[in-house]
This record gives structure tokens, sequence and C-alpha cells, in this order.
């Protein structure tokens, strides 16, 4: 064309439409820089906050979106001709010979496009009616298009479509609709299914703290449980697991089904249990099915403790105890050791020939937990008659023939089950609060097993809230009174708790044959305006036979004060006139556990909620465990993997809370020499007292945030410097390892030391230490505590001499000699009070090895703040070192540590749990034993061996007596 | 509620031939006001309208430029207009880099001035559009070269 052959005469280039639509988009770009206005260009310049920036920038561009853009051209497409000049400065062109009309045609066209847009675009929030001027608004015209001007209505249409119609995904229904019952009950079933509800989650999630999925703490607990009461109850339930009833749902404990001949489940056992618990798993009782048994799971090698495990056997009628019959075994287990749990049972039964299954969702756990406990489930669950036949007595459809059938079969155990049922309650009520019966150990004893047959308890649920007594209960049902009469006693022990449970179908049934809560409360409140006989008729119609299992708690200390235990430390004997604050009774924490079929949960919750039940969550458990000053678990047990993953998430949750305070906030623990705040270090204890402890002690860093490597490098260096020379191996690893990004630096060896790691549970052992120790006999105990083989922790309960409340991560120390001498003088100066006056020492105050480390950090943050001002594209710094030690050794060299601690209601003094290492324990004992005045005038008021303890956040040491506890 | 008043200016950008399109940008524009802002107004002029002056819409292909003033310096900026000659800078000192506006029109939303923009365009446009569509169809289209300025 004449057109692209003259443009080397052509100064006007020629606008290329194609490649001025395809680089439009790049000229776009830098045409909304150049847009900004100016007040935004400087403030760009004054100010390097880029999120106040970034929201100008962006309400600039909304404001903008439907405004033309500007068209600029691009240079290299309009260059060209430069390259065609002779001269580029020559000024002296021929006039242009042609003028591109079709191009600037094009672009005019294209801009007036632009234009109409922006013109027509209605800008704002305004609607179309609020753009018309006031006087010409009409209300009429929000909801009739044709009362607006033409030129608005197309805008107004377009309106007035409501959002839903417009966007169908987000559909929305009113809140009234979606909080009806059937809605909610559909959309709490959606959820149950994925967030590991138990059925009674709605009650609780309404009333409890539940724990959180995403909490460390919980994670592998599958389920999710009520922790404690929203409303103001610590006390309160304290006070009904001693005095009243507490419940509890356990049902998030999963249950592992073995079935298999009994010799191999036998074998099975043997091979998880440690020798030491053998006797109270092969009790003749407990492979009856007449007792639960608890004892401690291990792995396969048996070194290595898991959790505690319930172990329930299905009772047999035949009495052969041959090999091809098949017997059930249910397996009760803690969430939170489940998976390492179950890979041990699968491995164990495949090669046992035992086959395994999880019925976790079959079974409703409740846990009834004080004296009144026994009275509540008397007055609560209401026995089904069985003396008339069932099934011809009420023609309901919603019970389940299987069952029926099997209460045909069985009438006569049925009924021995039930007079069994109520005798038992009775007598354990009895024991707990009849004079003449207080003297009394009940022949019930941890871990009995009792199957019943129970009706429906929605049907008696009280219209308010009541407190069951013995009195109420016995007059509304006279045959319980009939049933403690019988005599023979001794025989109904010796009934086995057969029960239909046992059977998957019948259990499927009978959890088909729960009534819905609207049925039953209608019918019952028709019943409530008849009278006589229609009335009994018309609630037997609805009677539903369920059956459930009772198991007998004792209390949770009650191993330790067996006959042959007793005499416990601390000067406590259980007698008629105690003091109120000589710690709990014997039976603290006893009760019942009651195994309810799945679908039941809420249908027995609420009833007993009604009978004055107070509902408790972990924390009312793991307090009740702390008063006995007995461990839990898993947070006592850190010998096991789920006791590990435990402080494992403490850790992180402490540091958490630590280092989200400003730097002048924190509690410096340097200072303190409080080497290890955020959770015990039992490698740290293990060590011997003196040079390998220093040197041990390395810092552990937490991963860099955005730090770059040679910052990194930097702060390694410093840290050498810092520490003495001979520590330089241990740098040297140190940096190894946090190059690796790894969180603890001294994890392997962790792991490798935990598992070596054992702590004294053989029972009858803790039993004769606790005796010899009590007796004064400190040789033997010395013997028998030497002869385990390290590294050992012993697990302590810790009583403070006077004052001192020990909680979870304080220290336990070993006391100087001086210390011992100061305590006598100030225990026996005249002026004092004796033992009230006796303070401990003082930590002194520490000089803080980060000192440096942290000034030198601020400085270079004040540096790097500069910089950035000046090169913002600078990467984003910080020099926060977080460490998970501190590397600074108390005066009192550490050998143990506190895992629970807080103040007992029932010593009206603190208390706690801790571990020792056995080796530190000898020598405590060792040493005290040689100080005769300790040994003899002081014994009286606290028997030795008496160590040190500390908080972590505080510099003074308070005397405490320990005692070995399992 | 005080509200900042502004005056829309629609431009049409003439050149010499020598100043080029590509050179045609909001920097440039407002740069060649700005100096001339100074010699006229003097310093006070130059900044009580320069900060405020912005170029809201430009087109190099069809030389159209909206500016934006506040209403209260609009006239100041009208009368400077007429007087720039040249766009700023030691880089456009050759002689050929003359420009000068033709104010269209003022108005006090840009909406407004749009549709004068609009109108103007449509106008021109349909003015010639026959002659144009005929000659487009051709092929080339001669025109007499515009005198020299």
């Amino acid at each position: 064309m004449d057109n692209l052959k003259n443009t080397e005469k052509n100064d006007f280039p020629v606008a290329d439409s194609k490649s001025s639509t395809s680089l439009k988009g790049t000229t776009q770009a830098t045409d909304a820089s150049d847009k900004l206005p100016e007040s935004n260009v400087k403030s760009e310049i004054k100010s390097a906050d880029e999120k106040k920036e970034s929201s100008r920038l962006k309400k600039w561009k909304k404001r903008m979106r439907f405004q033309p853009k500007n068209v600029t051209l691009d240079p290299e497409k309009h260059e060209y001709y430069k390259d065609l000049l002779p001269d580029p400065k020559d000024d002296t062109f021929e006039l242009p010979r042609a003028v591109p009309v079709a191009e600037y045609v094009e672009e005019a066209k294209k801009e007036v496009k632009a234009m109409l847009a922006a013109v027509k675009q209605h800008s704002g929030s305004k609607t179309a009616l609020q753009t018309l001027p006031k006087h010409m608004r009409r209300r009429a015209a929000s909801h009739n298009v044709k009362r607006l001007p033409i030129r608005l209505r197309e805008l107004a249409s377009q309106q007035m479509i409501p959002p839903s119609e417009s966007s169908k995904t987000g559909e929305k229904v009113c809140r009234r609709k979606r909080r009806k019952k059937l809605a909610l009950q559909n959309e709490y079933a959606k959820r149950a299914g994925n967030q590991g509800w138990l059925e009674t989650h709605l009650w609780h999630s309404k009333r409890f703290h539940m724990t959180e999925n995403s909490d460390k703490h919980y994670q592998h607990w599958s389920h999710r449980v009520s922790i404690y009461p929203n409303d103001k109850s610590f006390r309160a339930c304290y006070r009904a697991v001693a005095k009243h009833c507490l419940i509890q749902d356990i049902s998030y404990f999963h249950c592992v089904e073995l079935t298999g001949s009994q010799i191999n489940v036998k074998n099975m056992f043997k091979n998880m249990i440690q020798q030491h618990e053998h006797s109270s798993v092969f009790d003749d009782g407990v492979l009856s099915g007449k007792i639960e048994a608890e004892v401690m799971m291990c792995d396969l090698t048996c070194d290595k403790v898991i959790c505690p495990v319930r172990i329930l056997w299905q009772p047999k009628l035949e009495d052969n105890q041959d090999t091809i019959s098949k017997h059930v075994v249910w397996c009760w287990i803690h969430p939170a050791p489940y998976k390492e749990a179950t890979k041990v049972l699968e491995q164990l039964s495949t090669t046992h020939g035992v086959s395994t299954s999880d019925r976790t969702g079959d079974f409703n756990r409740f846990r009834f937990t004080g004296p009144k406990s026994s009275v509540t489930l008397m007055s609560t669950l209401q026995l089904i008659k069985v003396g008339e036949d069932l099934t011809s007595q009420n023609s309901a459809e919603h019970l389940s023939a299987k069952l029926s059938s099997w209460i045909n079969e069985n009438k006569d155990e049925v009924k021995k089950q039930q007079q069994n049922f109520s005798h038992t309650l009775l007598e354990c009520h009895r024991c707990n609060f009849h004079k003449t019966h207080k003297q009394l150990t009940t022949r019930v004893c941890h871990g009995a097993v009792m199957s019943v047959l129970v009706n429906d308890p929605r049907l008696t649920l009280p219209l308010q809230k009541t407190k069951p007594t013995l009195k109420s209960t016995l007059s509304q049902e006279p045959s319980l009174l009939d049933a403690s009469e019988v005599d023979d006693h001794e025989k109904s022990l010796e009934e086995l708790p057969l029960s239909p449970k046992w059977k998957s179908e019948i259990l499927e049934e009978v959890a088909l044959s729960r009534l819905p809560d609207h049925v039953t409360s209608t019918r019952k409140n028709e019943a409530k305006f008849t009278l006589g006989e229609e009335k009994t008729k018309k609630l037997d119609s609805l009677a539903t036979p369920v059956p459930v299992l009772l198991i007998r708690r004792s209390g949770i200390a009650s191993h330790l004060k067996k006959p042959g235990f007793e005499g416990v430390a601390g000067g406590t004997e259980v007698t008629e006139g105690r003091s109120v604050h000589a710690g709990p009774p014997e039976d603290f924490g006893s009760g019942w556990d009651l195994i309810l079929p799945k679908k039941w949960g809420t249908a027995f919750w609420i009833p007993f909620v009604y009978h004055r039940a107070r509902a408790g969550g972990i924390r009312e458990s793991e307090h009740s465990h702390l008063e006995c000053k007995t461990p839990f678990f898993p947070r006592d047990f850190p010998d096991t993997g789920a006791g590990r993953k435990w402080w494992e998430a403490e850790m992180e949750t402490n540091l958490k809370r630590h280092y989200s305070k400003p730097p002048a906030k924190r509690v410096n623990f340097s200072v303190m020499a409080t080497p290890f705040p955020f959770s015990p270090d039992w490698d740290h204890i293990f060590l011997p007292l003196d040079g390998e402890r220093e040197s041990s002690l390395n810092v552990g860093f937490s991963p860099p945030l955005k730090q770059p490597v040679e910052s990194k490098s930097e702060l390694v260096l410093t840290e050498n410097q810092n520490f003495a020379t001979s520590f330089s191996t241990v740098t040297r690893k140190r940096s190894a390892t946090s190059s690796d990004h790894d969180v603890i630096p001294s994890k392997k060896s962790k792991d490798s030391d935990i598992t070596a790691m054992a702590v004294l549970r053989n029972k009858e052992k803790v039993a004769t230490l606790r005796r010899l120790l009590s007796a004064g006999d400190f040789a033997s105990a010395i013997s028998l505590l030497e002869s385990l083989t390290p590294p050992t922790l012993v697990c302590v309960q810790i009583s403070p001499i006077n004052r001192g409340t020990p909680s979870a991560r304080a220290m336990l120390c070993a006391p100087s000699s001086d210390d011992f001498v100061e305590l006598r003088r100030e225990f026996e100066d005249l002026n004092g009070e004796g033992l009230k006056s006796c303070t401990g020492p003082v930590e002194p105050k520490h000089w803080d090895p980060y000192r440096k480390e942290r000034k030198l950090a601020t400085e270079q943050a004040k540096k790097r703040r500069k910089q950035k001002k000046k090169d913002e594209h600078a990467p984003l710094q910080s020099t926060n070192q977080k460490p998970h030690k501190f590397n600074v050794l108390p005066t009192r060299p550490i050998i143990g540590f506190v895992t629970s601690g807080d103040f007992l209601f029932s010593y009206a003094s603190g208390g706690g749990v801790g571990f020792i290492a056995v080796d530190h324990l000898v020598s405590l004992l060792r040493e005290q034993v040689t100080n005769n005045w300790l040994m003899q005038e002081f014994a009286k008021s606290a028997k030795p061996p008496i160590a040190l303890m500390r908080l972590i956040d505080s510099t003074q040491y308070r005397f405490v007596s320990l005692h070995p506890t399992s | 509620m005080v509200r900042l008043k502004h005056r829309y200016i629609a431009l049409e950008v003439v050149m010499s031939k020598a100043f080029l399109k590509r050179n045609m940008k909001p920097k440039v524009i407002t740069g060649a006001i700005r100096m001339h802002l100074n010699n006229l107004y003097g310093e006070l002029g130059s900044a009580s309208i320069y900060p405020n002056l912005s170029v809201r819409y430009l087109n190099a292909h069809t030389n159209t430029i909206i500016l934006r003033v506040r209403r209260r310096f609009a006239e100041i900026l009208l009368t400077v207009l007429p007087f720039v000659t040249a766009t700023e800078s030691t880089e456009f000192k050759n002689t050929d880099h003359k420009i000068f506006f033709r104010t269209l029109y003022v108005s006090g939303t840009i909406r407004s001035a749009q549709k004068f923009l609009i109108r103007n365009k449509t106008l021109t446009q349909s003015g010639c559009r026959a002659n144009i569509l005929a000659l487009v169809s051709v092929g080339e289209l001669f025109l007499h070269p515009s005198p020299k300025l």
C-alpha cells in the first residue's frame, strides 16, 4: 500500500489498530499510576505505610472503574520512523502527504463508545429513586417502576430484582425457618458426622467449654469433649464429688471388641500387659465377666507403657474353659493413645488369631462419682416389670422382638439381676450414709459388673429438678424394699451379669426402639389426667426395656489404702473423728460407670440431670484425681506417647502465651534461673549433678520467622562467644540442627531417652515403698529403690510442709545441707511459731546471658528499620529468637518436676503430683538419714524425704515432703 | 456537607508535526501548563492550581483531554490555556515541539464533559461520514496538509 511505502516521509505515525488493541493492557497499567491524584502521590512519598496506600488505591480504582481509560501510544510502535530518518534531530521534513482518517475515525468511535458507557453507568451507592431530587420522589415508586421517569426505569427494574434470584448459589433462608426444630436437627445430624459429636454434644455445647479440634491437647481425640462448665462451678463440682453426685459423659473412650477363644485372648494379654499386673487381669472374677479389670497396656516388648485399659469379658453360662467357644472382650481405651494402642492390638491379634473391631459408637458410657450416685441411679433407673409376659402385655410396635424373646428366655436371670441391682445399690448407699453400716466395707469390689434391664427413664422424669433421697425412692418403689430384705445376698452377688448387650443384633434393635422425645412427652402428659389403672396402662404402653451395664468404681486412691498399705504418710489415719482437712476420705471419687446402648444417651442424660446430678467435664475428673494426689492420664504419664504429646502441646501453648507478651512484660526466666519454664525436661534430671548438666543445657530456638540465613548464622556465632568455649561441640551440634529448622534441637536424643525412661508403676513395689517410708525403715527403702533399673522416675505425691501451692512445671530441687541448718534454726526459734515460720531458701538473681544478644538485636532492628525506609524492597527481617530453654542453672540442682498441682480442698492446702528420678530420691534419703534432728524431731511434723519445690516464676523455695504413689 | 467543587475542561490538543503523539502523556501536558502558569501568575498561581490540576482523561489518537481543577481557580487556568504554546523541559527545546490547546467545553461534572465529547465527536463524524466512508472504501484518502504552525 502506498501508505506504508511513504512512511519515511510521514511523521504522523500510522496507528495500527490491531497492535494498539493488543497493547492496550500494558498502557492502561502504566496509566493507572499516572492518574493517581496528587495527594495520593504525596502520601506515597511521605509514609511507607503500604496498607493505607493500598486501601486508598483500591478506593480510587473502585471509583474510577467505570471511567474511560487513557489512551496513549506506545513508543516502540511509533519510533520506527526514527531509524528511517537521515538525521533524527533534523527538523526539516516535507509536509505530510496523507492523513490516516480511517484510523482516526476508528479511534474516535472507540472513544465515543467508552464515553457513552461512562455516562450511562449508574455510579455510586444510590438507588434509582435516590438519584431523583427529593420533590420528585414517590413512595410508591419503590415497588412500581412505572412511577419513575423513563430514563430511570431500566436501572430501577434491575435494582428491584431481589438478590436471592439474581444469585442462586447464595440462597438464604430466613433465620426463623432455619431455626425450626426439624431443620436444626438435620443440620446437626450433618455436622455431627464429621466433627465427632457425642450424643450429648448439643446439651454440653450449650453449657460447657468444649475441646477444639485445633487445640493440640485434644487434636487426636477424634471427639469433641466437654472440658468444664460455663457457670461458676469449680467448687460446686468438687462438692458434688465429695458429697453428692457428679455425672460425666465419657463416651469418648474407644471400645475395641476382641473375639477369640479364651486361651488366645489370654495369650494376647500376656504380651501386652506387664508381669506384675497379670494377677489382676487373669483373676477368676475378671475372666468370668463379673469384674472389669483396669491395667496398664504396654507395647509389644512390654517395656513401654501406652495407656490404662479397662478390660471386660463377656460372661458365659457354660463353664467350659476350653478353646473352642468364642469369647468376647471389650477393651476401653483412652482416645489420646488410641492409634498407638490399636496398632499393638492389631499386631497381637493377627499373631494370636483374635479378631478386633471398633465398637466406639455403639455405646454410651456415663460416669457417676460421689456418695449419692447410688441413690441417683436407683431413683432414675426404673426396673422393667418382667412378672407378666412382656410381649403379650403391650403390643407396642417399637419394642424389639429379639430383646423381648431374650427376656422371656432368661426370665429368672433377669429377675435375679434386678434384685441384685437394687440390693447392691442400697448396700452401697447405706455404707456411705447409715451409721450402722458405716464401719462395714462394701463387698462390692472395684470393677464389679452388674447387668440390668431398665425402663425408659424419661417416663419418670420429674417436672422439676428434685434431689433423690432414699426415702422417696423407696416410697415410690416398694419393690426395692423387698429386694433389700432378701437374705441371700451372697447368692445374688454370684449371679453372672448376663446381658443382651453382648449381642449386637439385639443392640441394633434396642437403638431403634427408642421413641422420639415428643411421643413420650405428649403421651406422658395425656396420662397425667387419667387416674389409677388407666394411668399405669398408658405409661406401660410406652415402657421400653433397655439393657444397661453398671460397673462399680471404688475410690480413686483406694488402691493405696488397701490393707497392707495402711499408715499413709502425712499422719492421716482413717478414724471416726478425722479432721476435715486430713485429705480425701478413702472412698473419694467412688461411684459407678453406666454403659448404655447407642441412641439412648440423651434419654438417660437429661433425667439424671433432673435428679440433681451435677454435670462435669474433663477438668472435674482431673481435679478429683489431684485431690487424691494420684496421676491422671495423660497429663501425669510423661513416659507414654500420649503424655509426651500432651506436654508438647503444653509447651507450644505456654510458649505462645509467653512470647505473645511484649518483651518488657515477660518474666525473665534467666534471671529467675528457671531453665525449663514451658515444659519439664526429663533428660535433664537424669544427668549427674555436676559438670555434664551445664554443658547439656543448650538453648533451643524456635524456627526463625522470616529470618534470612545470614543473620541466623550470626546468631549462632554470638552464642558461641557467649557460652564458654568448652561447649563448642554442643553449639556445633545445635547449629547443624537449627539450620534444619528443627524446633527442638535435641529432639532425637530426647526420643531415645524417653523410650528408655520408665516410671515405677509396680503397685506392690510402690506399696512396700510407702510402707517402709512411713515406718521409717529407710535403709530397706533405699535398697529397694536401688534395685530398680535406671533411668527410672518415681511418681510422688507432693505436700508442702507449711506453705506453697505446687503448680504444673514447678521444679523439685535437692536442698543443700545449709538449708536444713536454716530450717532447724527457724523451727526451733523461740520467738517464731515453729513449723509455721519455716520459710524456704531464696534463689539469688542470676545474670541473663541473653541480655547482650537482645540489645544487639534491638539495635540491629533499629538499623534495619532505617534501611527499610531507604530501600523499600529489602526483605522483612525479625530478630526475635524464642528460646525454649534458658541457659541458667539454679543453685539447688533440679531433681524432678511437678506435673500437676493446685490448691486442694480436702487438704485445705496445696498439693500435687510430680516425678523424681530414682537416683536423686536415693541420694535425698541417704543425706537425710544422717540428719538426726530431721529424722527424729522434725519427722513429727513432716516426714522425709523432704525436698525443695520452686514455681517457675518465683525465686522462693518451699519445703515439701514426698510420698511415692502410682 | 462541604464538597470540593471542580471544573472539568475538555480540550483539544493541536500540535506541530514534530510533537510526536507518543509524547502525549498526562505529565507532559500538566508540565506545559505549569510552565506558563509560572510565567503568568507567578508562584502563587502555580501553587494554587498545580496541586489540584489533574488530567482525567487523555486520548492520544483523538487528541482529546479532560482536565480537572478546583472551581475557584478554573478561570485562572482558562486564561492560561491559550498561552500554552510549547511543552516544558529542555528535551523539547526544539521549535517544532509546539502545541496549543483549544478549549472546547467547561463543565461542573465529568459526566457533562463526557456528554459534550460524545455530542462533539458524533456531530463532526456524521458531518463528514459520507465523504470519509466513500474515501475509505476507495482505500486511500489524501487531504491538504495543514499549514505549518
